[in-house]
C-alpha cells in the first residue's frame, strides 16, 4: 500500500484536477471532514446570504487571506456525504485562472488544513469507501493516463463495468454450481436433484471457455494501456529527426545539417488505430567521450531494449560504415525494419554486403525528402507491431496483469475441477478448486462469503425440515 | 452476604448446553450449581427427536473426543441410526440417530445425578449480581442468592419465550412450559445486547392414528456405527420412519388460511431459521412444487408420539387439524400436541469472546440457543466449551480455543464471535473451509489430547486412544511397505484385467478409485489390517486415499496461519487513516485478536487488512 495510508490522520486533502494549462478553467476538488467549514472562511456567494447547498453550484468569489486579493468569478460545488465522488464531503471550485491561481488557492487551503492529495488518493477513498471497486477504481486510473482515444473508450468501458459485468456474470455462474454442490451435500437427505446429468461438468467447461477467451484479450489490452516503443536508430543525419517527424507529421526535432545535432533522444506518442506508439529517437550508439554522451548511449541501449520494433536507418548515398554495422550486428535479433533511406540519391552501398547482414524481408528502401516508400512505411510499422490482431471496441479487455493473472488462476482452478469430476469424486474434492476459483474471481469483483453461498441456496431450493 | 450459596461454577438452564457445562464441572471437581424451571425438563429435546445429521454429527463426534456426553447418550438411546453421504467421500459423512426421547433425558439425569458436586436447584433466575463489571452471582425468583466464581447462562428459548399458535400467543419458553421473563432486563442493566428470534416446530400426532400403508417406509442402518469412540458396538433394535408428501389440497387449505398466521401477519418479529421453514413458509415461497416432503418418527421406543418432521408452522389449531388430514395416510391422524412458533430473546454473540466469556462482563458466559444457534449439538459443544473455559480461567490456565482448522467446534465459536449471526446458526459442512481436515473419523486423533490436557478424558480412554493410534499406524506402515509386483494373483484380485507395470506400494494402488481398503483387506489377509475397528479402518483409508488433498487443505491451513500469527495488541488503536468509519466500527466492535480473524469479520476488505497489516508493523517497531 502507497503513503495515503501512512500520512497523518483521517485529513481533509485538495488537489487540482483539471490537467495543467489546458483551456481557461481549473477545477479544485476537496475532500474529506471540514470542506466547506474551510470554504466558508474564503468564498463570498455573490447572491448575499446564498449558503453552499448539496449538489448545487453557487457563484461567488474566493478571498486569498494572505495577499486580501480576491479571485476572479468561482464556481463553487458541494457534494454532502456519502453521495459524492469519495463518499467523504466534497468540494469541487470552478474558476478562471492561470495554475499560479490554481496554486494559491491550493497554498491557501493547505494551510486551513487541507494537505495535497497524494496521486490516486481520491479514488483510493473512493475505493475504501465502497463507492466504486477495484476494477473500476483502477479504470478511472487507466482514463486519466489514457493517451489515445481508442484507451479512453476501453478505459471508460472498464469503469462503465464491461470488465466488472463479465467478471461479476462469471462470479453468478460459478456460486450458483458451487451452491448446488454445497447443497448436494448438506442436503443430500432431501431428495432434490441439484444437477442434471453432466450438468456441472458442461457448465464448468463453458466457465473455463469464457476465461479463455477474455485471457486473450490481454495481449491487445496491455498493448493498449501502455503502448509500445518504437526506436529509430541509425548514424548521425542519415534522417532520423526527419523520420520522427514524417511519422509525427509535425517538425518537431531540430533538423539541420550538423552532425550529432541531436544528442539526446526525443521522444513522442502517437496514435496508430487507437494504440499509443511512443516513438524514441536515439542518440546512437557510438561510445561517447563526455558524460552525457556516455548516459545518452546507455539511455539509448535501454530503449532499445524496450522497443517492440526497432527502425534501422541507413544513407543510401553513403558506403555501409562501422557504425552501421555496430547497429546492424546489435539488432539482429530483434524486431526491426531497416531503412535504406534518401534513395532519391545516387546509391552507394554495397546490395551483397547488405544482403549478408539483412533479411529482404526486414528492407525498406524509402526517400523521406521524395516522401516515396513512407505510406508503405508506416503501414508496415503498424503491422510489424500488432501482427494480426484485430480491436474491437465492444469488447472487454484486460488491462493489467493483475486481472490476467486472477483470471488465468481461476481457469486453472476449473479445469481442475473438471478433471476431479470426471474422475468421479464426490461434490466436496470438486469444491476445492470451484472455492479456490472463486477466491481468484473475487479479488477482481470483491469478497463473496459462505452466506452469499447459503442465500442462493436457500432462496432457490425449498429444502430444511 | 448471609443466606447465599456458594459455589464454584453456576449453570443457568438444564438443556444440552447446561447439561454439557455441569457435567464437564463435576467431573473437574467443581462445585456446580445447576438452576433449571423443571426437573423433569432437564435435557429435553423440544424439537427433533434426534441427534446428529451433516455438520451435526461432525460436532457430536468432537464433543464425544473431548470428553462430554452426547455421543455416548445418543449410543445409548438411539432407536435408528443411519450413516449419511456413504456415496461420497470420509469428510461429508456423518452419523445421524432417532433417540428416545424420554430415555434420553433420563440418561443424561442418571448421569448427572450420581455427581456428588452438582447441586440442583428449581427455581428461576431472575437478576444477576455484578460487582462493578464483574459478575459475582445471581438471585432467584424464590428469593435466593446462589454466588460463584463463575457462571454459564444457557437460558435456551426461555428469555421472554413468547409461544404463537395460529394468532394466540401466550408467555412460555415450550410449550406447556413457562419462561424466565426478568433475567433479560437484569442482563441489559449489565450492558449487554440482546435481540429476538424465532423457532418453530411441527405438530405430533398420535401412533395408533395413522395408515402406514400409505408411506414409504424408511430403515436403519444394518450395522450402525456408533456416535462415541467408546461405544464397541449397538445392538438395540431399530425402528423405522415413514416418509410421505403434502398435496396441492394442503397448499390450498394452508394459502388461504395465511391471514391468520403469526408469521405472516407479522405477529412474530423474531428471525427463523431459513433451513428449517415453516410448512407455510414453503407454501408461499416455492409456490411452484406441488407436494413437500414429510417424515413421521416415532419420540421413543414405546412412545405414543410422532413427530411430523417438515411440517413445522405456526397455524391454529384447526388449520392445522384440515391440513394434516388432508395428507394421504394421515387422513385420521389425532394432533396430541399442535405445532407451535416460539419468540425469544437472544444474546448478539460478538459480545462474546473466543472462550464465550462476555466481554463486558468478567466471568459470566454464554452456550447454547442464548447465543442465537439452534440445534441440540449446537448448544452441547458450547455448553462444553465454556465450562471448560469458564474453568481454566479459574484455575489460571490458558483457555482452550480451538481453531478452524482444527473442529467444526472451532468453527461455530469463531462464526459466532466473529461474524454474528443474522438468523438461527445451524452447523454445515459447507461453513468449514478445511473441510476434508475435519472429518468424523479423525475427531479424536484432532481433539483427545485436548481433553485429556483438560481433564476430561480419562486415562483409561487416552490409552485406548494410543492404542488405536498405534494399531493404525503399523495399518498404514504396512500398506507403504508392501509392493505388489506385476503378474502377482495379488495384482489380478486387486486390478482385475488391468496391468500392473511395476511393482507398487499396497498405498499407491489404495488411491485409485476402484480400490477400497476393504478390498485391500480382504485380497492380502494381513493381521494388521483385519484387527482394525470400522473407524480406524475409515481413519486409515481417508489419510492415504485422499492424500494429495489432504496436503492442499494443511497448506492452505499453513497460508492462512500467517495471518492468524498477527496479533493485534489488545490497546492497539483502529483510529487510523484510510479505514473508513465502518471498517472502524466494525473493528472496534469486535475487537479481533488476530488479523485472520479481523479479515473474516464482514464488510472488512482486503484493503483494510492490508492498511492494518502496515500499522501493526510500525506499532510492532515502535514497541520494542
Amino acid at each position: 500500500m502507497t503513503s495515503p495510508a501512512l500520512t497523518g490522520k483521517e485529513d481533509p486533502i485538495a488537489a487540482i484536477i483539471t490537467p495543467y494549462g489546458r483551456g481557461g478553467v481549473g477545477i479544485i476538488r476537496m475532500s474529506g471532514p471540514g470542506v466547506r467549514h474551510m470554504m466558508g472562511k474564503i468564498f463570498k456567494p455573490e447572491k448575499p446570504g446564498r449558503r453552499l447547498e448539496p449538489r448545487k453550484q453557487t457563484l461567488g468569489r474566493i478571498t486569498l487571506p494572505r495577499s486580501g486579493s480576491e479571485i476572479d468569478q468561482s464556481l463553487v460545488t458541494y457534494f454532502k456525504k456519502p453521495r459524492s465522488y469519495t463518499g467523504e464531503d466534497v468540494i469541487e471550485i470552478a474558476c478562471h485562472g492561470s495554475p499560479v491561481v490554481l496554486n494559491a488557492i491550493l497554498e491557501t487551503l493547505a494551510e486551513m488544513g487541507a494537505r495535497p492529495a497524494e496521486p490516486g488518493e481520491f479514488t483510493y477513498r473512493a475505493y475504501l469507501n465502497g463507492r466504486m471497486d477495484l476494477l473500476q477504481a483502477e479504470a478511472v486510473n487507466d482514463i486519466i493516463s489514457a493517451k489515445t482515444l481508442f484507451q479512453t473508450e476501453i478505459a471508460y468501458k472498464q469503469l462503465d463495468g464491461a470488465l466488472s459485468s463479465f467478471c461479476h456474470d462469471l462470479m453468478e455462474t460459478l456460486l450458483d454450481l458451487i451452491a448446488r454442490a454445497e447443497a448436494s451435500i448438506d442436503f443430500s437427505e432431501e431428495n432434490y436433484r441439484f444437477f442434471q446429468e453432466n450438468e456441472l461438468v458442461q457448465s464448468l467447461k463453458r466457465t473455463s471457455n469464457k476465461i479463455s477467451s477474455i485471457l486473450s484479450t490481454y495481449k491487445t489490452g496491455k498493448l493498449i494501456k501502455e503502448g509500445i516503443v518504437l526506436a529509430i536508430i541509425g548514424r548521425p543525419n542519415v534522417g532520423k529527426s526527419s523520420l520522427f517527424n514524417k511519422i509525427l507529421d509535425d517538425k518537431r526535432a531540430i533538423v539541420t545539417h550538423i552532425p550529432g545535432t541531436t544528442r539526446d533522444y526525443l521522444e513522442d506518442t502517437i496514435q496508430m488505430q487507437g494504440i499509443p506508439v511512443i516513438l524514441v529517437d536515439t542518440a546512437g550508439l557510438r561510445q561517447g567521450r563526455t558524460a552525457p554522451e556516455k548516459e545518452a548511449v546507455k539511455k539509448t541501449k535501454n530503449i532499445m531494449g524496450k522497443a517492440r520494433l526497432i527502425l534501422v536507418m541507413l544513407d543510401s548515398s553513403r558506403h555501409l560504415g562501422l557504425k552501421d554495422r555496430e547497429i546492424l550486428k546489435h539488432t539482429e535479433k530483434r524486431n526491426r525494419l531497416v531503412l535504406i533511406n534518401k534513395v532519391d540519391l545516387p546509391g552507394k552501398l554495397n546490395p551483397s554486403i547488405l544482403n549478408r547482414l539483412v533479411n529482404p524481408e526486414e528492407m525498406m528502401e524509402i526517400s523521406l525528402r521524395t516522401g516515396r516508400g513512407v505510406k508503405r512505411l508506416k503501414e508496415r510499422i503498424f503491422q510489424a507491431i500488432l501482427g494480426h490482431e484485430i480491436l474491437e471496441k465492444n469488447m472487454a479487455y484486460l488491462t493489467t496483469l493483475r486481472q490476467k493473472t486472477a483470471l488465468a488462476e481461476a481457469g486453472r482452478s476449473i479445469q481442475k475441477a473438471i478433471r476431479t469430476a470426471r474422475k468421479g469424486l464426490s461434490e466436496e474434492f470438486i469444491l476445492l478448486d470451484l472455492h479456490q476459483a472463486r477466491s481468484r474471481i473475487g479479488e477482481l469483483t470483491g469478497v463473496t462469503t459462505v452466506e452469499d453461498i447459503y442465500d442462493r441456496i436457500f432462496s432457490s431450493f425449498c429444502i430444511g425440515k | 452476604m448471609s443466606g447465599a450459596t456458594k459455589g464454584d461454577i453456576i449453570v443457568i438452564g438444564a438443556g444440552h448446553a447446561g447439561c454439557e457445562a455441569a457435567l464437564a464441572a463435576a467431573r473437574l471437581q467443581m462445585n456446580t450449581i445447576l438452576i433449571t424451571l423443571s426437573r423433569e425438563k432437564i435435557a429435553e429435546m423440544p424439537c427433533n427427536p434426534a441427534v446428529g445429521g451433516l455438520g451435526k454429527g461432525h460436532l457430536v463426534r468432537e464433543i464425544d473426543a473431548l470428553g462430554g456426553m452426547m455421543g455416548l447418550m445418543t449410543d445409548r438411546t438411539g432407536i435408528q441410526f443411519r450413516m449419511l453421504n456413504m456415496s461420497k467421500g470420509p469428510a461429508v459423512r456423518a452419523p445421524r440417530a432417532q433417540v428416545d426421547k424420554t430415555v434420553y433425558a433420563q440418561k443424561v439425569r442418571e448421569t448427572l445425578d450420581p455427581q456428588g458436586n452438582i447441586f440442583l436447584v428449581i427455581d428461576e433466575v431472575s437478576e444477576v449480581i455484578l460487582k462493578g463489571h464483574v459478575i459475582a452471582g445471581v438471585r432467584t425468583r424464590k428469593g435466593h442468592t446462589y454466588l460463584a466464581r463463575a457462571i454459564i447462562c444457557t437460558a435456551g428459548t426461555f428469555l421472554n419465550g413468547l409461544i404463537h399458535v395460529g394468532m394466540d400467543s401466550h408467555r412460555g419458553g415450550r410449550i406447556a412450559e413457562n419462561g424466565a421473563y426478568a433475567l433479560s432486563g437484569s442482563l441489559a442493566k449489565g450492558g449487554l445486547q440482546l435481540g429476538r428470534l424465532k423457532t418453530g416446530t411441527p405438530p405430533r400426532l398420535h401412533r395408533d392414528s395413522i395408515d402406514y400403508s400409505a408411506f414409504t417406509i424408511q430403515e436403519g442402518d444394518q450395522n450402525p456405527v456408533p456416535f462415541s469412540f467408546k461405544t464397541k458396538e449397538i445392538n438395540s433394535k431399530q425402528v423405522v420412519c415413514y416418509l410421505g408428501h403434502t398435496n396441492t389440497a394442503v397448499h390450498r387449505c394452508i394459502k388461504k388460511s395465511l391471514k391468520r398466521s403469526p408469521l405472516f401477519t407479522g405477529k412474530i418479529e423474531g428471525i427463523g431459521p431459513r433451513y428449517c421453514p415453516s410448512i407455510e413458509d414453503k407454501v408461499v415461497r416455492f409456490p411452484e412444487k406441488t407436494r413437500h416432503q414429510i417424515f413421521i418418527e416415532p419420540e421413543g421406543r414405546e412412545s405414543e408420539w410422532m413427530y411430523a418432521n417438515g411440517v413445522s408452522t405456526s397455524l391454529p389449531v384447526d388449520v392445522q387439524e384440515s391440513y394434516i388430514h388432508l395428507i394421504k395416510g394421515l387422513e385420521n391422524a389425532r394432533i396430541i400436541q399442535p405445532g407451535y412458533a416460539v419468540e425469544y430473546d437472544f444474546l448478539f454473540p460478538t459480545q462474546l469472546k473466543n472462550t464465550l466469556e462476555s466481554k463486558k462482563v468478567e466471568n459470566l458466559y454464554f452456550a447454547g440457543q442464548i447465543n442465537g444457534t439452534s440445534g441440540y449439538e449446537e448448544a452441547a459443544a458450547q455448553g462444553l466449551m465454556a465450562a471448560v473455559n469458564a474453568i481454566l480461567k479459574i484455575q489460571k490456565k490458558p483457555p482452550l480455543v480451538l481453531r478452524r482448522d482444527e473442529a467444526y467446534i472451532g468453527i461455530l465459536i469463531d462464526d459466532l464471535v466473529t461474524r454474528g449471526i443474522t438468523e438461527p446458526y445451524r452447523m454445515f459442512t459447507s461453513r468449514a473451509e478445511y473441510r476434508l481436515l475435519l472429518r468424523i473419523d479423525n475427531a479424536d486423533e484432532r481433539l483427545v489430547h485436548r481433553g485429556y490436557q483438560v481433564g476430561l478424558v480419562s486415562e483409561d480412554d487416552y490409552r485406548e486412544y494410543q492404542r488405536k493410534k498405534a494399531r493404525a499406524q503399523k495399518a498404514r506402515s504396512y500398506l507403504i511397505d508392501f509392493k505388489v509386483k506385476p503378474d502377482s494373483p495379488l495384482s489380478k484380485d486387486l486390478l482385475g484385467d488391468e496391468i500392473l507395470r511395476k511393482s507398487l506400494p499396497l498405498a499407491e494402488l489404495l488411491k485409485r478409485p476402484g480400490i477400497s481398503l476393504a478390498k485391500i483387506t480382504s485380497a492380502v489377509h494381513e493381521p494388521s489390517l483385519e484387527i482394525l475397528s470400522r473407524e480406524e479402518h475409515a481413519f486409515v483409508e481417508a489419510e492415504i486415499k485422499y492424500l494429495g488433498y489432504i496436503k492442499r487443505q494443511r497448506e492452505d491451513v499453513e497460508r492462512a496461519k500467517k495471518l492468524e500469527f498477527q496479533r493485534i495488541p489488545a490497546e492497539f488503536s483502529f483510529r487510523i487513516s484510510g479505514l473508513s468509519r465502518e471498517v472502524r466500527e466494525k473493528l472496534e466492535e469486535i475487537r479481533p485478536t488476530n488479523l485472520g480473524q479481523a479479515a473474516r469479520i464482514s464488510g472488512i476488505t482486503p484493503a483494510a487488512i492490508s492498511i492494518l497489516r502496515i500499522y501493526l508493523d510500525r506499532h510492532k517497531k515502535h514497541a520494542v
